[in-house]
């Protein structure tokens, strides 16, 4: 195989001067990268506040919860359908039966629950 | 189809309507891919009969082979124009080309010497460059075509490309002054000291306006052994001293020239700020 290492001057300072022009290049190139970059986010600020910002003249509707949330919904209702459950199997439901809140909950939820 | 004489060995002639003096031949049988297969292996293409060359067999990889054409009226120019399609004959003329008017002029043509030293490849290439240039030049300043005037060099023939391969419009000699005008200036080809390069960039700043651009191209990196250069960060200081400063980098870009190994080219892009009222640039 060729030998590719430089043997003379000639061939360091040509390589020299193509170092000096690559680096050039390159330090051109992140420059402008960056410009573009600092564009970039400038304009994902501006999406953001301008997507915030209530339309005028409109009232502002509570926010459902969005997609992220609802593995928390479901898990929440399903300890809840438990908690019922136990408390009117318990000793003690005839008691908690008494109370109009815990007929309320268990007709929403026991009652639509299968 | 092929023939040696008059030309090189290494030539393509197409003879077409004039190949009865070439024994044997029967151009119309032979395949097209043929036509290429042989012009893959020409370095030089040489079309005595333009109307029944096969056009679309020239490839974009064949460009960069010398063409000698012989046009002999106009009508058969805007036939082949027409065949040609967008940018006609003139898009694949260059000044290393050849074009005649008389057939009889051919052999004399074929036995001059190619016109070397810098080729037509390399002249596409920096010609493909500068078009990119000028077009960025032309967007920026809602031109459709930016007027430009070409300086500093003697040996590159640029005669006629602004034409055929830019959208630019070429600026006559002496009449600068407008804004937003570009200056291209090619550094020689020849072995160039830096003072040389300063001189060549001085006069090209006399044509630059405040808001024009300037395209300076040249080589700043030679082969062992080779010419000597200006090292890039010299041409870059050289260029910011003419002017003073009130010029902005906006593109710095290698070159590398077809068929060379080491010797690279670098485009520089500047824009000539324009100086406020107190003393800042815009």
């Amino acid at each position: 195989m060729r030998d590719l290492s430089p043997t003379t001057d000639k061939d360091a300072a040509s390589l020299a001067m193509e170092n000096e022009l690559l680096r050039y290049e390159t330090l051109h190139l992140r420059a402008r990268l960056a410009g573009v970059e600092r564009r970039l986010v400038a304009a994902n600020q501006e999406l953001r506040r301008v997507s915030a910002a209530p339309a005028p003249g409109r009232a502002t509707a509570v926010a459902a919860p969005g997609p992220a949330a609802a593995p928390q919904v479901d898990r929440s209702r399903n300890d809840l359908v438990w908690l019922l459950r136990r408390l009117d199997g318990s000793a003690g439901r005839w008691v908690v039966r008494r109370f109009s809140g815990f007929r309320d909950l268990k007709a929403r939820y026991l009652e639509e629950t299968p | 189809m092929t023939a040696t004489a008059p030309g090189r060995e290494t030539d393509f002639v197409w003879r077409g309507r004039f190949a009865s003096l070439v024994e044997g031949y029967d151009g119309w049988r032979i395949p097209r891919i043929d036509v290429e297969e042989e012009l893959d292996r020409a370095q030089r293409v040489v079309v005595v009969d333009p109307l029944s060359f096969p056009w679309d067999a020239l490839r974009p990889r064949h460009e960069r082979k010398p063409l000698v054409i012989c046009i002999d009226d106009d009508d058969v120019a805007e036939v082949v124009d027409a065949v040609i399609g967008a940018g006609g004959l003139a898009s694949r003329i260059t000044p290393f080309d050849t074009v005649l008017r008389d057939r009889a002029e051919l052999p004399d043509a074929l036995a001059a010497p190619a016109p070397a030293p810098f080729g037509k490849d390399q002249f596409l290439v920096l010609v493909e460059h500068l078009a990119t240039e000028l077009d960025v030049v032309g967007r920026t300043f809602g031109l459709e075509a930016p007027l430009v005037s070409v300086h500093g060099t003697s040996t590159r023939p640029f005669e006629g490309w602004l034409e055929a391969r830019a959208t630019a419009r070429r600026a006559e000699p002496g009449a600068h002054g407008c804004a937003h005008a570009a200056v291209v200036l090619l550094l020689d080809d020849a072995p160039t000291e830096t003072a040389d390069v300063r001189a060549a960039i001085d006069e090209a700043m006399r044509a630059l306006t405040p808001g024009g651009s300037l395209v300076v191209v040249g080589d700043v990196v030679t082969a062992p052994g080779g010419p000597a250069r200006p090292w890039l960060s010299e041409l870059c200081t050289v260029v910011d001293a003419a002017a003073g400063g009130a010029v902005s980098v906006e593109e710095i870009r290698a070159v590398r020239w077809p068929g060379e190994i080491l010797t690279r080219g670098v485009l520089l892009r500047y824009h000539a700020l324009v100086l406020s009222d107190d003393g800042g640039t815009a």
